[in-house]
């Protein structure tokens, strides 16, 4: 397998203090990686480095095999939805559809292929229904699917969540996790959590992040989910020094 | 209020009143609504303020006022973009200086020049019943410069307004369009200042625009109702203040702020149900 995101000693400093510090970090195509970690801890940093938002104050970082500002456009990017206006007056379908919006489109319309594309994608997510719904009259659940089928109209070859579960309840949470592990038979993904009990029964990689990185393979964690869960804080540490 | 129509028909300068504010409703609605969807009503208060500046030195200059206010609108725009681009969370204090400074030196200027007094009062309360002609020309240019503009780039300038980093990510140039965005809003809230003043101008762009949001499902028909929200308000503030003689910017707003609250009002009652 190719590695698809390759980090090499990244630091990076907001202020003095570093956020991110001698990360190394290899994803391959095709994993299902977890970032978990305590807030303030650099996940979103780090993301936003994969992303070429942000550049890395030393080291580098190849994302499929170019610069990640180069590789933008083959990553699908769901941020978390507490970062939008929940009062934002646009519809579901309007939503999905500005992902093929470019600087250049000067027609106030989009071209058939996209319509196209979007519909197929809103059934693909089981929310063709939404389509003309106010973004706020959906549920949480809904409203995640939306920004996940925004990240996948231009068929990325990475998909990369910020805490798609932060606000859903536990059954919309597996639909969300089933419906990546489907994703995932084609595309490579990585999401940030901070809870390892319910993500490891579905990823096959966990990355630790505080400052600085340890990842690990999901089958050489020991032991029941149940026994990781409950044990893992303690594990982790000491396995990562973290 | 048959008083005042009786008079619409006589007066050519209550006709240019009346058609300036149809043209500035236009405007005000629909840049009104970016403004209130990307939330930047501080930002368009610094503009409006930092206009005064260009037309005090306008005056001292002893050119066009109008031409100054445009430059400094302009001019405002660009800095405040660009600071909120990179100053981060200094961001609304450079607005507030900014928003200050260019006050006064407005009333710096005003002062140096002969005769200054009326004139301040003009701009910062605003006269529709003092449009003249060319005034109604550029507020037709206006017009049709400003809607062309968001015909062609409404949706790129609804999305930096739902998800700017989103925007940036699918290679939108955000920066470019935000200061754009930011123009085009300058520009209107010149035409405002005409109308109500720059001390009330903000109301005016924000309240038809606002009082839209709560009972409409996409920009665009947010747009569609502040137009006509618009035109009622300016509309009927004339009527309203025609015969007790009293000023017509200041009922305008009264009237816009009174709407909006009965609407607030309505909303809560209607999502309750």
């Amino acid at each position: 397998m190719r590695n698809v995101i390759t980090c090499k000693d990244v630091t990076f400093y907001y202020d003095v203090q570093p956020a991110l510090q001698n990360i190394n970090l290899e994803i391959e195509e095709q994993d299902f990686m977890a970032i978990l970690g305590p807030n303030g801890g650099g996940k979103t940093t780090l993301i936003k480095l994969v992303l070429g938002l942000l550049s890395p104050s030393s080291g580098t970082i190849e994302v499929l095999e170019t610069s990640p500002f180069k590789a933008r456009k083959n990553i699908g990017y769901v941020p978390q939805y507490g970062a939008f206006d929940r009062n934002f007056p646009i519809k579901v379908k309007e939503v999905v559809k500005m992902s093929e919006l470019k600087s250049n489109s000067i027609l106030p319309w989009y071209p058939k292929e996209v319509e196209k594309r979007a519909n197929q994608i809103l059934e693909q997510l089981q929310i063709k229904h939404l389509a003309d719904k106010k973004l706020n009259e959906l549920s949480e659940g809904q409203k995640q699917r939306t920004l996940i089928a925004r990240a996948l109209m231009t068929d990325p070859e990475i998909l990369i969540l910020d805490e798609p579960t932060a606000s859903i309840d536990t059954n919309v949470e597996k639909d969300v996790y089933d419906m990546l592990k489907e994703l995932n038979e084609t595309k490579t993904i990585i999401l940030i959590s901070h809870d390892i009990g319910f993500v490891s029964t579905y990823v096959n990689k966990v990355t630790c992040l505080n400052i600085c990185s340890c990842t690990h393979k999901i089958d050489e964690i020991e032991g029941s989910i149940v026994d990781v869960y409950n044990r893992s804080l303690k594990f982790l540490h000491h396995k990562c020094n973290l | 209020m048959s008083g005042f129509f009786d008079a619409l028909l006589h007066h050519s300068f209550l006709q240019n009143a009346l058609f300036a504010g149809i043209l500035a409703s236009i405007v005000c609605g629909v840049m009104g609504t970016f403004v209130v969807i990307k939330r930047i009503t501080f930002i368009s208060g610094g503009i409006a303020h930092a206009v005064l500046g260009g037309v005090g030195i306008a005056y001292f200059l002893n050119i066009e006022p109008l031409i100054g206010a445009f430059a400094f609108a302009i001019l405002a725009a660009i800095i405040i973009g660009l600071v909120k681009l990179k100053a981060g969370q200094q961001e609304d204090t450079v607005i507030s200086a900014l928003w200050a400074i260019g006050m006064a030196l407005g009333v710096i200027f005003m002062y140096l020049t002969p005769g200054y007094s009326v004139d301040l009062l003009t701009y910062l309360f605003g006269n529709i019943l003092m449009v003249t002609k060319s005034d109604l020309l550029i507020l037709v240019i206006l017009n049709v410069t400003i809607l062309s503009v968001v015909f062609v780039l409404y949706r790129q300038f609804i999305s930096i307004s739902f998800d700017e980093e989103y925007s940036r990510l699918r290679g939108l140039n955000v920066n470019a369009l935000y200061i754009f965005l930011l123009i085009l809003i300058a520009l209107t809230i010149v035409v405002l200042i005409q109308i109500v003043g720059l001390i009330l101008v903000i109301a005016l762009l924000t309240l038809p625009a606002a009082i839209a949001g709560l009972f409409t499902r996409t920009p665009a028909s947010m747009m569609v109702l502040a137009v006509i929200l618009g035109m009622l308000f300016t509309g009927g503030g004339m009527i309203l203040s025609y015969e007790p003689n009293l000023p017509v910017g200041a009922s305008i707003i009264i009237l816009s702020g009174v709407v909006y609250l009965v609407a607030l009002n309505l909303k809560k009652m209607i999502s309750k149900k």
